[in-house]
Formats: structure tokens, sequence, C-alpha cells
């Protein structure tokens, strides 16, 4: 019987994902959530919202963990993350 | 189903849009005053007294009893409200123009007097509303409105005032504490802190102020990133960042 290494043959955990919510019109645009983000989710649209610049919008190419450092630097608290 | 957040709106924040600057320190300790204020299960309990400054209107922005005082008269004003009503929570939000400068009498006898109150002191090292002038905290070589040439205390302007450290030095002050808001972690330091300084209140510990290095991109004319590093790299080397007094009072 060949071994098994007892990490790989416990079930497989779920991993939680994270959702990053933006009141995209709350948006100021100063950035600060981009800078702090360690997973380059976040990123600056091409396009302008109702104030007239370039709101923070979610990059889909990576992932959210959850870290919340958005959240914290927000001075308009229009950044909300949803555990799922 | 409804979703579980992880991080939410403090609800004591109203959802209207700020009339602060892109980048602007405010907003942050706005939300970090509710969400204290939140977790202590306080609502119903505190009454906040707003500054003159950029922070004029903040009670339209919290979701909880408001006053408003004079340019400086913020301390004056709680002293009287605390007396009033000694079992409420107190506090007031100034900033450094209001607090260092205009109102440092009613601050330092506040302070002096020992009365059990806690101040969360907004150091932007300018006067931000009245379009950049010159600040009792403006570091030494800053160019403002009023020291187009920089700060220069060998002519006429002085050194940056440490308010801190003046009033670590009253009797009846128990807690000081400096920190910033440039970085996440420094966010969580300047909660706790704030939280400690609203504790003390319910314990009746005495005078407590939380000095907090806040960004102005808009009068400093950096970008919100350049205003962070700024506090970073110059500030902190003025005003050192910690606990600079944490004791009890003996009444």
């Amino acid at each position: 019987m060949a071994k098994t290494n007892p990490l790989n043959s416990s079930p497989k955990q779920k991993q939680s994902r994270h959702s990053v919510t933006i009141k995209k019109d709350k948006c100021k645009g100063c950035k600060l959530c981009v800078i702090y983000c360690p997973t380059k989710h976040l990123r600056l649209s091409d396009t302008l919202n109702k104030r007239g610049v370039h709101y923070a919008e979610i990059n889909e190419t990576t992932q959210c963990v959850g870290c919340g450092r958005c959240y914290l630097m927000c001075p308009d608290c229009c950044i909300e993350i949803i555990e799922e | 189903m409804k979703p579980t957040y992880k991080f939410k709106k403090p609800e004591l924040l109203h959802g209207v849009d700020t009339h602060y600057c892109s980048g602007c320190g405010h907003g942050i300790l706005h939300r970090l005053i509710a969400e204290i204020i939140e977790e202590l299960n306080l609502k119903e309990k505190t009454i906040g007294v707003a500054p003159v400054g950029c922070a004029v209107i903040a009670y339209n922005y919290w979701d909880f009893d408001c006053s408003e005082a004079s340019h400086g008269r913020a301390l004056a004003v709680a002293t009287g409200i605390k007396r009033v009503h000694p079992s409420l929570t107190v506090f007031t939000y100034q900033g450094d123009g209001d607090l260092a400068s205009i109102g440092l009498a009613e601050t330092m006898h506040a302070a002096n007097r020992g009365e059990n109150l806690t101040c969360v002191f907004v150091n932007n090292a300018c006067y931000g509303m009245t379009g950049g002038q010159m600040a009792p905290t403006t570091l030494i070589g800053q160019k403002t409105a009023t020291t187009p040439l920089g700060r220069d205390p060998r002519e006429k302007e002085g050194w940056p005032l440490k308010v801190s450290e003046i009033l670590a030095m009253l009797p009846g002050v128990c807690f000081v504490a400096r920190s910033s808001i440039s970085n996440p972690a420094h966010v969580k330091q300047t909660h706790d802190y704030i939280k400690r300084a609203f504790m003390n209140q319910t314990e009746e510990k005495g005078f407590s102020i939380v000095e907090v290095l806040s960004p102005c991109p808009t009068i400093w004319q950096k970008t919100p990133e350049e205003a962070m590093n700024w506090i970073d790299t110059e500030m902190t080397k003025e005003f050192p960042l910690g606990i600079i007094k944490n004791t009890e009072v003996h009444r």
C-alpha cells in the first residue's frame, strides 16, 4: 500500500472568497485603496463618475484576500468587503 | 441569502457624501470614531463637540448627538456639557489651529482641571479651511500661505508647538498618545488609542487626548499618496508617534 500524505488525503477545505463592493459615485479618486491593495485587485477606472473623477474599480484578473486595507484607508467609506 | 460583511460601514456614520477633499484624513477619523462608539455601545450616551475648521459640520456625518463650539472653545463647551450630564461620554474633535492656537487657553485649563473628557486632536500642520496659513504645528521649513519661504524659527515664526508633550506634563491628564493615519497599520493603532481614550472616560480616569497626524493633500500641494509618505518621512521626525503618558489621575 502506497503511503499517502495525510495533508492530501484530508477532505479539501472550503476556501472563503471575498468580494469588494465599491460605491462608485461616492469615490473621489484619491487612489489610496489602489496603492495599499496587496493583490492589485483594485484599479482606477478609465471612465468618469458623477463627480467627474476616475473612480476605483475591481480588477477581475486578481483575487481579493479580504485583508481590509482598502476599507481602512478609504476616506469616504465607499468600500465594503463581503465574505462568501 | 443575506451577505455576511467582513468590513462594513459603521451604522453611526450617515451615508451622505462628505465635503472633504480627495484623500483628506477627516473621513478616516470620522469612520474610526463611529466604529469606536458602536463597539463601546455608547450611541445614546455620547455627545460630540465639533470644532471650527474643515470638520465644522462633522455633526452632519455622525448619527449621534453633537454640539458646535466657537473657534477653539470646544473643550470649554465640553466641560459645561460634562458637568451638567456627568453620566454621558463627551468628546471634542479639534484641529491644530483650533486646539493649539486660538483655543490654547481653553485646552490648557480644561486639561489642568483634569476634566473627565476625551479629545481627538487632528494635526495637519496648517490651517486647512482658511487657505493654508501657518499653524503653530507647521514644520520648520514648511511653505504655507503666510510663510512663503518656509517657516524659519530665527525670524518671527518660532518653533513647532508640541501640544501633546506640554499637556503630558499636567497632573490632571491621564492619557496622551500620538499616532498617524498614513498607512493601514497606523490607522489600526489610531483606532486602539482613541478607543483607550474613550474607555478612560467611562472609567473616570481623567483627561485623555489623542493627537493624530493627518494629511491635507490640497494645502500641502501633494497627491494623497505623497501626503501619506510626507507624514511618515517628515512629520514623524518632529512629532514622534507613540504613547506619551498613560497614568491614572488621583482625585
